[in-house]
């Protein structure tokens, strides 16, 4: 048998519906107490990955191991996962206590057991005087609260959470964030946390594995992959940046480029090129004012890159005012700060 | 509730009163005065046991019949909910299908089946297994029998929309919280889907009470039920009796129901609260 010494592990996971793949080989090691995020559009194969894991879809290829065992067989009862859903799933007709207590119910725990971790989760999600509540009694926020007081309650090694922030409002998501990033470091359970809000990735995660179309296209840092997105798709879905062709890029640069396509991020573009910058002459267009920052957009003048228009946002300076709208000017980019992108 | 609001319920209510209260208003009449007000009507009814004993068996048959549809039906609406969505309209319809023949073809068929020459009987001679014809006719099995048959679609569909209520993501998370399907199934899907059982069981228990052509073509003369007996009244023109009789099932039902009902408020939740 394999042994990766990981709580979590792929391997070459693949779900095939007919012709088309949902996923297609993914491989990924989580380590132990780490938060890992899937990210992806709908339809990307994130969702795929978690109901394989939790035991909800049979994987057509491929292995899951939990602790080093393959859990492949086994039912969703039995791997041993907590798991927080996007509407909570919590049972309406029963208590909140009643609602936490249900994972270890199921594995017979005795009641004064029950009754001292119940009373231990919910202190962790600072419900604890709502035990007697119904579900119908509480706010969203609360909601969120108890799910995650019985997915935690009978301490999983492996905790996952399907889109679980999806539901709340942004004041609450943020709160709930912040919480959620507070209950992992008190219990340093692994996280696996499914999302498409790539600030939620990004502000939350110890990695982040970005899927496309079924496949994993770049697993790192949320910072890492932001500086140093692999691929087209990822430089595009994290945050925003702009896209060159090699052909326009050699041109403008007068530099090889060693793949299909060159990144540069908005706030990497200035006003004050310095000597071996990369330096780009266009005019402005459509200016916003944001307060700390200027947001607009180039547009290249000249020969082949003709027309391209470039975001870029820089710092507001009182010193070096910006253009005006309509006005030519040359900006300029580190060479360090473009990124190749493979397609 | 703004005025506006209270107007829109009008035609609901007039509805209400002239399809129900006025005509329960007029039974009652009929039942109370003859011509001048009297009680004899009643008097006869609680004073005779043949009425009572056939009071009795009419709300035993009455539960028995919602009891064994609930027994049937549910299983039936648990496995057409859980096949994949595009068999469920197929398969309702399947149910639904006897519902439009009329009760009393429905009956008649029965007879034909359950007759000494019928065809079970034939069918079991044939093959040897009895050597005289069985007695199914003009039993009591066969009331039972074609009441079930008749009044099972309304159990399915009822228990079926009350299931398609419930969450199915709530049995996924019992799985996960390491629940086995007949645990999840026990300790969710069941408390969750009995709001939909109780309703569909009250809906059979109130038709079963005013059955009266299946006892009439298909039981023996012991099965008689009380709608028997106030068609009987009727033919024979004694309308304060057969309004008595009326009114005294009419509460009887309404008492029984209230009862059920107030039990179930203890016990059962409805899936709906909750929820996001």
């Amino acid at each position: 048998m394999l042994q990766h010494n990981a709580p979590l592990s792929f391997q070459a996971v693949t779900k095939r519906y007919g012709d088309a793949s949902a996923l297609e080989g993914l491989t990924l090691d989580v380590k132990a107490g780490e938060f890992l995020t899937l990210l992806g559009p709908s339809g990307s194969g994130k969702t795929t990955a978690l109901n394989i894991l939790a035991g909800f879809t049979q994987a057509s290829e491929g292995e899951v191991y939990i602790d080093d065992r393959p859990v492949g067989a086994l039912p969703p009862e039995r791997r041993n996962v907590g798991m927080v859903f996007q509407n909570f799933a919590l049972f309406p007709h029963m208590s909140v206590f009643d609602n936490v207590a249900f994972p270890l119910r199921m594995r017979k725990a005795t009641r004064a057991l029950t009754r001292e971790k119940v009373g231990a989760a919910l202190e962790t999600v600072h419900l604890s005087g709502m035990a007697d509540r119904k579900p119908a009694a509480l706010s969203g926020g609360q909601r969120q609260r108890v799910a995650l007081a019985r997915a935690i309650v009978a301490a999983p090694p492996v905790l996952l959470m399907d889109e679980c922030l999806s539901a709340l409002d942004l004041k609450l998501r943020e709160e709930m964030r912040d919480e959620i990033r507070r209950i992992h470091g008190t219990l340093g359970t692994t996280v696996i946390f499914v999302t498409h809000d790539q600030s939620e990735a990004l502000s939350l995660s110890d990695r982040v594995a970005l899927l496309n179309d079924g496949r994993l296209c770049q697993v790192d840092h949320p910072q890492a992959i932001y500086d140093r997105p692999a691929t087209r798709f990822v430089a595009d879905f994290i945050g925003r940046t702009n896209i060159i062709a090699r052909e326009a890029f050699e041109h403008l640069s007068g530099q090889p480029l060693g793949g299909p396509y060159a990144s540069i991020r908005p706030e990497r573009l200035h006003f004050t090129p310095q000597p071996g910058d990369i330096r780009l002459t266009g005019t402005i267009e459509d200016l916003t004012f944001l307060g700390a920052s200027i947001e607009g957009r180039l547009r290249l003048s000249g020969g082949q890159t003709g027309g391209q228009v470039l975001r870029f946002a820089v710092p507001r300076s009182i010193n070096a005012a910006c253009p005006d709208p309509g006005q030519e000017a040359v900006m300029g980019c580190a060479p360090a700060d473009i990124v190749t992108l493979n397609d | 509730m703004t005025l506006s609001q209270k107007w829109t319920v009008l035609p609901a209510l007039a509805l209400a009163l002239v399809m129900f209260a006025v005509p329960v208003a007029l039974v009652l009449r009929e039942a109370l005065f003859d011509p001048g007000w009297t009680l004899v009507h009643f008097e006869r009814f609680f004073g005779r046991p043949v009425f009572q004993n056939v009071f009795r068996n009419t709300l035993m048959v009455a539960g028995i019949v919602a009891t064994a549809c609930l027994l049937i039906g549910y299983p039936m609406a648990l496995y057409i909910v859980t096949r994949p969505a595009r068999w469920r309209p197929l398969l309702l319809f399947l149910v639904l299908v006897p519902m439009w023949m009329s009760i009393l073809v429905r009956t008649y068929a029965w007879m034909v089946v359950l007759g000494r020459e019928g065809v079970i009987n034939h069918a079991l001679l044939a093959l040897g297994l009895i050597e005289a014809p069985l007695q199914m006719l003009y039993t009591s099995g066969a009331v039972y029998v074609a009441m079930v048959q008749i009044l099972l679609p309304i159990m399915v569909v009822t228990c079926y929309s009350a299931m398609t209520e419930i969450d199915m993501g709530l049995i996924r998370a019992a799985r996960v919280c390491g629940a086995g399907p007949v645990r999840a199934f026990r300790q969710v899907f069941l408390p969750l889907s009995l709001e939909g059982v109780l309703t569909g069981w009250s809906v059979i228990f109130i038709l079963s009470l005013g059955f009266f052509i299946v006892p009439a073509l298909l039981g023996g003369r012991r099965d008689a039920l009380l709608g028997n007996m106030i068609v009987t009244q009727v033919a024979q023109t004694n309308w304060g009796f057969a309004a008595a009789m009326a009114i005294v099932l009419l509460a009887a039902t309404i008492v029984l129901l209230a009862l059920v009902r107030l039990l179930a408020a203890r016990f059962i939740h409805s899936p709906r609260e909750g929820g996001v």
